[in-house]
């Protein structure tokens, strides 16, 4: 495969093992959440194989011109929407976790909307870039911040006060029956080859991906799952992780670099945090924009020869965002996000309900014409 | 190409301009507006309506060190209802904004432990943002405000001589127990591991930190000694590098230790009691001797240090065992080997302890003689 496509995949792992997933995983610590990795994991790597093969079997075509070509209008533009909602949904909770968590430990003094503008200001107009340079955009960063990343998990690993029998007490938990909340948190590490949707009009040509890359991404998965769950719990303890709002946050709060310049890690982990929220962001409302894109036309409305359309989308992306920063607090938030997961496991399936059925009608239509 | 559109041009450019009006700073406070704090102690206070008493010990801001080259604090303290409530009222005793990030001390004073509710203190420390995890939390003795004034002759500006103490960098003997906020936390509310902490003294203008305190459930106490907060930083290889003492008939020589390596077991046996294993592996080096040493005794030597520290290693564990406290975290341990709902409940496994049978295992490996026979 392309190395952009593992970009995608992971980009969306590594922006949310930080914020609600651990922390709903901790809450379900003592009923369900390993098995409950488990089984996400290897339905998420399904996942990952049925959207990657479909993909590659259309090179260059994204869903939008795949469903005008196959499926009534009313369709089209109601799947559509349906789709906008959720990958909108997605990019804002990111926005929203991370303001907080920003203003909270970074700059406490700033206030909320200004936060929030500020990353708003560079993500609204980054994501109306094309597709190939909001892949460039993700590899100058990815490439930034990895070894930084790498270096805090090594760190937490070789960690002296790292206690691993409080890992070990997690794991006596192995025999509790998974729950749904958990389940769907998991699996949403897994769906960033979603946005093949419309990042396949980069992959022109057709990839191969067989059992080495599937593997490549499990061994990826499970490492990052298992560091997600059980980094915290040899830091924080087992019995009262629950009740930590950052688990992870706190983590890399008790590593300390003895040699280093800065001596807490926190800050570091800060940065490569908020690098990694915004492009897992503009990920997500750069699909959403082009999703927009096929069912309205942008050309339509001109002034001087300047695209309107845009500009009111990201006034209302704009406003939504900051009238939804003003209202949410951290408790409804982690409420909003398990919604979200949840309604996940009903998207996934009607996607690839969908998917199937277009694959099934090009081949007919192929059929008809020879 | 792209068609440039000059009204695009000014667009842009009013962009710019507009953009410019971010660089306001995110209305962050000027460095010298602020107080930053070196240490925090927690003291009960006498008035029973505002139980907390909070001191801090502020850095006093100069321009450059050769301003003024002696260290240079200002010291607040204040009553509270809560640890909060007091610091409020401390904010209007110092002109300036008080500002956490940099704290490093935490001080509890040796009467805050035993009186007041030690969760209280946890939660105000842990909730705040600003508090580092990786401070380091300790007793004071007779009192947190009293340690946390005191300024020793070795002390540095702008470097507090307790930091010297624990950040290991500076001072690495084997009595000092260094105690993180972080891991105070899960060992004080985690079952089957207790925390220690070390006890900072003051001693004819110098501190002594050589002791430490287990902080049992249920308001137990046990203070160590140094010898057993010796032993305890041995077994758990906190320390780098440590002596012992072997006296033998007439002979008396010391050994020091390094490269220690400690494991420990809690097997329940078939009949529901409990056994407690501990393996410890060392090397060790004769650095110092009454009598002259032939090298061809080493064998002889090893056995007897192999004794000495075995009894020494009994004998505190019998005392740790027997009070029923437990900050090895042999509780952990047996948490960790049965799956969770095939373990015994607490109350047994705390009475099974007291009652456990130890087996300590020694393999020291002497290397030498030092550089005399």
């Amino acid at each position: 495969m392309s190395r952009y496509y593992y970009y995608l995949v992971l980009v969306n792992m590594f922006a949310n093992i930080i914020t609600s997933v651990p922390v709903i995983l901790f809450q379900n610590r003592k009923d369900g959440a390993i098995i409950s990795m488990i089984l996400a994991m290897i339905v998420g790597l399904i996942c990952i194989t049925f959207f990657t093969k479909f993909f590659n079997s259309f090179p260059g075509k994204t869903l939008p011109d795949m469903l005008k070509q196959t499926m009534p209008k009313w369709f089209t533009v109601i799947f559509t929407f349906v789709l906008v909602i959720v990958w909108f949904v997605a990019g804002l909770i990111t926005l929203i976790t991370y303001t907080i968590l920003l203003i909270r430990f970074l700059t406490p003094e700033t206030s909320l909307v200004m936060g929030t503008i500020t990353i708003l200001l560079f993500v609204t107009f980054g994501c109306f870039m094309k597709a190939d340079k909001v892949l460039y955009t993700i590899e100058i960063i990815f490439i930034i911040t990895m070894p930084l990343i790498i270096f805090i998990f090594v760190k937490a690993y070789l960690d002296e006060h790292i206690e691993w029998l409080y890992i070990k007490v997690a794991f006596t938990h192995i025999n509790t029956f998974p729950q749904i909340i958990p389940f769907a948190a998991v699996l949403f590490l897994f769906l960033g080859v979603m946005n093949l949707i419309i990042f396949n009009q980069f992959f022109t040509v057709k990839q191969t991906f067989g059992w080495k890359q599937i593997s490549a991404l499990t061994l990826i998965g499970s490492g990052v799952l298992f560091t997600t769950y059980f980094i915290p719990v040899g830091f924080q303890g087992f019995e009262n992780i629950d009740t930590m709002m950052y688990p992870w946050i706190s983590t890399a709060d008790s590593m300390r670099m003895r040699y280093g310049v800065i001596e807490r890690v926190v800050f570091i982990f800060l940065l490569f945090y908020l690098a990694f929220s915004v492009i897992s962001l503009l990920i997500h409302w750069h699909v959403t924009i082009e999703l927009l894109k096929s069912v309205f036309n942008f050309n339509k409305l001109k002034v001087r020869g300047i695209q309107v359309i845009p500009f009111i989308i990201i006034t209302i992306f704009s406003l939504i965002t900051i009238i939804a920063v003003q209202f949410i607090n951290e408790l409804n938030l982690y409420f909003f996000t398990s919604y979200f997961f949840v309604s996940l496991l009903f998207l996934v399936p009607c996607l690839m309900l969908v998917l199937w059925i277009i694959k099934r009608r090009f081949k007919q239509h192929d059929k008809k014409e020879s | 190409m792209i068609r440039k559109n000059p009204s695009l041009k000014k667009c842009q450019l009013i962009l710019f301009f507009l953009a410019l009006c971010f660089l306001s700073g995110c209305s962050f406070k000027e460095i010298e507006k602020s107080a930053f704090i070196a240490g925090i102690g927690i003291d009960p206070s006498e008035n029973s309506e505002r139980p907390y008493k909070v001191s801090l010990k502020i850095f006093n801001q100069t321009g450059t060190v050769k301003d003024n080259p002696e260290p240079s604090y200002i010291y607040v303290s204040e009553e509270g209802k809560s640890i909060t409530d007091a610091i409020r009222l401390l904010e209007t005793k110092v002109d300036k904004r008080l500002e956490f990030g940099h704290l490093k001390i935490i001080l509890l004073g040796e009467d805050a432990i035993k009186e007041l509710q030690i969760t209280d203190m946890l939660d105000f420390l842990m909730r705040r943002p600003d508090i580092q995890l990786i401070s380091w939390v300790m007793v004071g003795r007779p009192s947190a405000e009293k340690v946390l004034q005191m300024v020793p002759e070795t002390e540095t500006a702008a470097y507090p001589s307790l930091y010297n103490y624990f950040d290991l960098n500076a001072n690495e003997s084997p009595y000092i127990i260094t105690t993180y906020l972080f891991e105070f936390r899960r060992q004080f509310l985690e079952k089957g591991v207790e925390p220690v902490i070390p006890i900072i003294e003051i001693e004819q203008g110098q501190f002594v930190v050589d002791k430490a305190i287990v902080i049992g459930e249920n308001k137990t106490f046990l203070e160590l000694d140094s010898l057993d907060t010796k032993i305890f930083n041995i077994l758990l290889n906190r320390a780098v590098k440590a002596d012992l003492i072997v006296e033998h008939e007439d002979e008396l020589f010391m050994v020091e230790l390094d490269r220690f390596n400690m494991d420990y077991q809690a097997v329940e046996n078939a009949d529901g009691t409990v056994t407690l294993k501990i393996t410890f592996d060392a090397k060790g080096l004769i650095t110092e001797s009454k009598n002259p040493l032939d090298v061809e005794n080493l064998p002889k030597f090893t056995e007897w240090t192999e004794a000495k520290a075995t009894e020494d290693g009994k004998k505190f564990l019998s005392k740790l065992k027997e009070g029923g406290f437990d900050p090895i975290g042999f509780g952990l341990y047996y948490k960790g080997s049965k799956l969770h709902n095939e373990l015994m409940d607490y109350d047994e496994w705390k009475k099974q302890y007291k009652n456990a049978k130890i087996e300590f295992n020694i393999n020291l490996n002497l290397t030498g003689t030092g550089q005399l026979g």
